[in-house]
């Protein structure tokens, strides 16, 4: 199918674009917590992969890995250029109306701690936590798409955690003090 | 289970769970960022047939990817462009300067060649650089004249104009040497005018008379050349005399006009001057010696007794009686002992008209008292003996 994609054959293209835009628009989203930026980061992906092939500096295999890679660099620069995005409350509120308001504002508040202290990890540990734990990924593929060792992953890992931990942790501390 | 995920306690794993659950993308956006991807992918088809040739040049795209700083410096693209500039300016000059070294005279980048042996030249300040390096050009000279004869293309006039000039610097460097230094320097000169003169033979077929007559002065030339070392290896401060006078008579002479096709010998007039060692001007042992010049190509006296014989020999340190160390003649003969012949080698080696030359000069000095023979016609009626010298003893000018 890769070969066929780089002979930009539409049907190869197409079944690429099906296969794998729900999962890099959930990775996108998982991480950014917006819609309309999710998008923009999977069309972006997308046309990045295709430019890649235009170049002849595409991938040769591991088309997934490359294209987690493509959206991984493309979050990290937005985080570098943007502060953390808002939470659309009123979008997430309208999503599920059986749940109670109250409990709702909780969950999302505090869905919106992990993303902030998501945005405050590196962007490796950002990602490893992202793919292990979120899309479930194998040590082998994550450290494909990260270009690194899985020993390298393992490690990742831990201090991934432990920011991640200590994170939420300061956080916790803080809403105490402001109360 | 690995470590980490052990490490993972409850909480967290709550949180990064409620995470996962993220509403799926509006279909419409979906078809529409799909369209959107295939019709870029149908763009970049219409140029799919130089798929191949960047599939093999691209490990070019990788290395120039490897060195892309994603953060651009204008000053350091300015540098680089300096850099890159005069690179190709340096490169290219100095391949041309290479690729001249085997030019022949007749070829367009031989002034090239010539320039550049001008200029190594002048950067070399010791004395034996200079020779060494005057004595590879000569032969270079002849090299060329021996390549131009096989192929059977004349010998311009240039270049063996260049080479009595490059024949006249080695003298002239060799005397301003010290006298060890000078006795080394000559015998250098000697044996490779010797050699010369015999690749001269060998191009003129062997006979002493045969070929070109250019060739024919050349090697006569080579062979006053070696007379000239074997002489100054014997009497150094004979030499510096000598040399002297040969610098004088070619300033007196107009300049040589090269053929403006070919290049003109270069002005090798080293900055530094022989000193003879001491005085110069103090009596020989017998007064007898002279340096008078006839000319460097002009006619000498023919008969160097019949000239007046001043009253004071300008320069009198001769070690032998009557012992000539004029140079008569451009080519003539050296000084034999006892007398002095002067046989003008341009005019047919007939000897010339004598007086009739004034050309000479007369060196004022002390009394010379000795009875030898002088060559040396008195300008303007002479004044032997003149306690008027025109230049102070010592500071002669110098080759």
């Amino acid at each position: 199918m890769l070969e066929r994609a780089q002979r930009f054959e539409k049907e190869a293209l197409a079944e690429i674009f099906d296969r794998y835009n729900p999962g890099v628009y959930r990775y996108a989203m998982r991480l950014l917590g917006d819609t309309d930026l999710a998008r923009e980061c999977m069309a972006e992906t997308f046309s990045r992969f295709l430019n890649a092939l235009r170049r002849g500096v595409g991938p040769n295999d591991y088309l997934q890995a490359y294209l987690y890679r493509i959206a991984h660099n493309w979050i990290t620069d937005y985080y570098r250029s943007k502060p953390p995005p808002s939470l659309p409350l009123d979008h997430e509120l309208r999503s599920d109306p059986a749940e109670e308001p109250p409990q709702m504002v909780a969950d999302e508040m505090e869905l919106q701690q992990v993303r902030s202290a998501l945005a405050l990890l590196t962007p490796d540990q950002r990602q490893v936590i992202t793919l292990k734990y979120l899309e479930e990924w194998e040590n082998e593929d994550i450290a494909r798409a990260l270009n690194k060792p899985v020993g390298a992953v393992k490690s990742l890992q831990h201090r991934a955690i432990e920011s991640l931990r200590r994170l939420l942790r300061r956080q916790v501390e803080m809403d105490y003090d402001t109360n | 289970m690995t470590q980490t995920e052990i490490e993972l306690d409850e909480h967290l794993k709550g949180l990064l769970a409620r995470l996962r659950s993220v509403p799926p993308l509006d279909p419409q956006a979906v078809v529409q960022e799909r369209a959107n991807f295939l019709a870029q992918g149908e763009l970049f088809l219409a140029a799919v047939s130089q798929q191949p040739r960047r599939r093999h040049i691209g490990w070019i795209n990788t290395l120039v990817l490897t060195f892309q700083r994603k953060e651009r410096i204008p000053m350091l693209n300015t540098l680089m462009a300096i850099v890159v500039t005069i690179t190709l300016l340096f490169s290219g000059a100095g391949a041309t300067v290479y690729a001249a070294q085997d030019s022949l005279p007749d070829e367009p980048l031989y002034p090239v060649k010539t320039w550049s042996e001008d200029v190594r030249l002048s950067l070399v300040s010791s004395p034996q650089g200079q020779l060494d390096l005057t004595l590879d050009y000569t032969d270079r000279r002849v090299a060329e004249i021996a390549s131009l004869q096989a192929t059977a293309k004349p010998v311009s006039e240039g270049v063996t104009a260049r080479l009595q000039e490059e024949l006249d610097a080695a003298l002239q460097i060799a005397a301003w040497m010290d006298d060890p230094q000078m006795v080394q320097a000559l015998a250098q000169i000697r044996l490779l005018a010797e050699t010369q003169s015999q690749t001269l033979t060998t191009l003129m077929g062997g006979g002493s008379s045969q070929g070109d007559p250019m060739l024919a002065r050349l090697r006569e030339r080579l062979q006053e050349q070696v007379r000239l070392a074997v002489a100054g290896e014997a009497d150094p401060q004979g030499f510096r005399l000598q040399v002297r006078e040969r610098l004088r008579d070619r300033q007196k002479m107009p300049s040589h006009t090269p053929n403006p096709t070919q290049p003109g010998p270069a002005t090798r007039t080293p900055s530094v001057t022989p000193v003879p060692t001491g005085n110069s001007y103090g009596p020989g042992p017998d007064g007898s010696q002279t340096t008078g010049t006839p000319g460097h190509y002009g006619p000498g006296n023919p008969n160097p007794s019949q000239t007046p014989m001043p009253t004071g020999s300008s320069y009198g340190p001769g070690p032998g009686a009557g012992q000539l160390s004029a140079t008569p003649g451009g080519y003539g003969p050296g000084p034999q002992a006892g007398t002095s012949t002067c046989t003008p080698a341009q005019n047919g080696g007939g000897p010339g008209p004598g007086p009739q030359n004034p050309t000479v000069t007369q060196q004022p000095g002390g009394p010379g008292p000795g009875s030898g023979q002088s060559t040396v016609t008195p300008q303007q009626g002479g004044n032997p003996g003149s306690e008027q010298p025109t230049e102070p003893p010592g500071q002669g000018d110098r080759p």
